[in-house]
């Protein structure tokens, strides 16, 4: 299967006064054209420093630290200015909030244009044609007379589809959406995914959406990936996972989910909280949380295995206790 | 534009300049006595009756105020007691030189204090930006007059290449214009630093970045016309302290500007000429900041527009 980007156990650090953390540590993904990856994991696990890892919009304090990224075939050099082009090229990237993320000041046609026009290299001219259609092409009625509104002067669900369209400018192969519907009413956010599901048939381009909501990205991707604490503890294809969880916290977040057909309301939490970066076990991370836990995890971390699951490829799990005996470690 | 908006910044400027005008009334009134500070101390009592029936004195004071307003409006402060030539047309002739030297400054001081800034906060913690920030304390700690000093004393003095002071040719204001834009191009330059740190950490310049638009695309075209707003507001601020400064300016340099003719005469007590710079400069600071309130609509299409269907 060939891959749009191939991120190889990626570190990301950050340097606070106090020294540094790694909020990210020995993360492997990767997303095929076509295909959406859900990246899921409650705040603070990391998700969106691996999105900005693989944008390369890391800011101030914040590096790479190890591991390899490639896109479209060719690793990734976040020094090099003629490879941030290709980065930007290639990818869009859309955020939680749309209205910070777009600038006050320019109309919505202004920063669909500029996209366009960056991306492309198209004239001015072409790149404002063109705007108006992309406007079109997220669904924002009367895209003619919205090209010419403010940011302010629409409702969140509008603002969404304009970094949309700018995300999608120039058809990149890759869209990255950190938690694009966060931040929107829930009528909208059905709205969002649909939309960006049509965009993804018409372009084919692969999605990495980060979420921390499980029914959300039971609905739109192909595969998920399960982040704690700044690790993937289990990634497989959507429903495998939602129908046999194999690492211990994925069945906690799946057993904290409400639902409609259960006849007593019976909510599981997951008792305990996340790990402060600065104060990390040395073992794995879900152990002091977990009731399947041993000496053993609280030594060492676990170790990402591929499942040896007979019919079921493309699975992996990081836990020395697994649910499922056949990928347990020896 | 918003017409209401336009029309609400109108009224409160015309509003302002009513209260300017009618306190120079009072002030006048309750200083004592105008027939004393505006006459010789010899004349009798007689012609002092005289002039109090002439000036209106003897009427009651809601009456003198109409009076004295009605002619405020048209632009009738007085003569001066000095030559008897109306305050007004004395005022005037200066206007041109002082406006010289003030239009000389802003451009100045915005030519130097906004690229500083900008880079500043740019390049924050970089050789450039402590250098700019090193000018700026520079600039609005040290006193216009010293500055003033110093420069005549180097430049005239020493060097002998500039001329010590007077009006006339470039050379005679360069001085005098270095002087009065050191302090207002270090307040634009701070002002313009923060204002741009601020804006520069923002989402939607990350979002111009992820789309790889260039350091210099996000620099003035995203970030620098969201920083204006507050940049713009310090300029209107700064004017104040610019008109203070331009009238110590104007005595160090011997520049023949209004500043001087207030000077000179307070010093004589021409109170009709004070009265008329006083207003004018009031009309000047109120012109100016309604001139920044059009110029947040302008750069601000929140303010411009408001949010659709209120």
């Amino acid at each position: 299967m060939s891959t749009l980007i191939d991120i190889r156990e990626l570190s990301v650090r950050i340097d606070l006064p106090g020294g540094p953390a790694y909020p990210v540590r020995d993360v492997s993904l990767s997303v095929a054209p076509g295909e959406t990856l859900g990246l899921v994991g409650e705040s603070g696990c990391g998700k969106t420093l691996t999105c900005l890892s693989v944008v390369g919009l890391l800011g101030r304090r914040v590096s790479i630290d190890g591991g390899d990224i490639s896109f479209q075939g060719a690793p990734v050099d976040p020094n090099d200015p003629e490879d941030r082009r290709r980065r930007s090229r290639g990818m869009g990237i859309i955020f939680q909030n749309p209205m910070s993320c777009l600038n006050p000041v320019r109309t919505l046609g202004w920063q669909a244009a500029e996209a366009y026009q960056i991306r492309t290299g198209e004239s001015r001219r072409i790149a404002r044609a063109r705007a108006v259609e992309l406007l079109d092409l997220v669904g924002i009625p009367e895209p003619r007379r919205r090209a010419a509104d403010y940011p302010h002067q629409v409702s969140g669900g509008q603002q969404q589809r304009a970094m949309i369209a700018m995300a999608i400018a120039g058809s990149p192969a890759l869209l990255v959406a950190d938690e694009p519907t966060t931040a929107l009413d829930v009528t909208v956010e059905a709205q969002i995914v649909e939309l960006l599901a049509r965009l993804q048939r018409e372009i084919g381009m692969g999605i990495l959406f980060v979420t921390h909501d499980l029914g959300l990205v039971a609905e739109i991707a192909d595969r998920v990936a399960v982040m704690y604490a700044g690790r993937v503890v289990e990634l497989a294809p959507a429903a495998d996972l939602f129908a046999r969880p194999n690492h211990p916290y994925t069945r906690g977040l799946l057993d904290s989910l409400p639902y409609l057909d259960d006849e007593v309301e019976r909510l599981t939490p997951i008792e305990g909280k996340v790990p402060p970066l600065h104060a990390m076990p040395p073992g794995c991370a879900f152990a002091p949380r977990c009731d399947r836990a041993s000496d053993r995890c609280r030594a060492q971390p676990a170790l990402t295995r591929q499942s040896r699951e007979p019919g079921i490829r493309d699975r992996s799990v990081a836990c020395h206790h697994t649910i499922d005996k056949t990928t347990e470690a020896a | 534009m918003n017409l209401r908006y336009v029309v609400t910044k109108l009224l409160r400027a015309i509003f302002t300049l009513w209260l300017v005008v009618s306190f120079v009334f009072i002030v006048l009134r309750i200083t004592g006595d105008p027939t004393e500070q505006l006459l010789p101390d010899d004349v009798g009592e007689q012609t002092r009756d005289y002039y109090r029936t002439l000036w209106g004195l003897d009427r009651p004071i809601w009456e003198q105020y109409l009076l004295y307003f009605k002619a405020a409006v048209q632009g009738d402060f007085g003569v001066s007691f000095r030559n008897s030539e109306p305050a007004l047309d004395l005022i005037w002739q200066r206007v041109p030189k002082t406006l010289e030297l003030g239009l000389a400054t802003f451009a100045t001081a915005l030519a130097l204090g906004v690229p500083l800034g900008v880079m500043a906060a740019v390049w924050r913690d970089s050789w450039i930006d402590r250098l700019t920030m090193s000018f700026a304390v520079f600039g609005f700690s040290m006193p216009n007059f010293f500055l003033g000093i110093l420069l005549i004393l180097l430049f005239a003095m020493n060097l002998r290449i500039l001329p010590s002071s007077g009006y006339g040719s470039w050379e005679h204001m360069v001085m005098p214009v270095f002087t009065l834009a050191t302090a207002f191009a270090g307040a634009i330059a701070r002002f313009t630093r923060s204002a741009m740190l601020d804006v520069l950490s923002r989402d939607y310049i990350r979002t111009a970045e992820a789309e790889g638009a260039s350091l210099r695309r996000r620099v003035w075209l995203h970030a620098f016309p969201n920083a204006a707003v507050p940049v713009v507001t310090i300029i209107g601020f700064s004017l104040g302290g610019m008109i203070g400064g331009a009238v110590v300016t104007e005595n160090v340099f011997a520049w023949p500007g209004v500043g001087r003719l207030l000077t000179s005469s307070v010093a004589d007590r021409d109170l009709a000429i004070v009265q008329g710079i006083v207003v004018l400069v009031a009309i000047t600071m109120v012109t100016a900041n309604f001139l920044v309130d059009l110029a947040y609509g302008w750069l601000d299409p929140r303010i411009r527009l408001g949010p659709r269907g209120q």
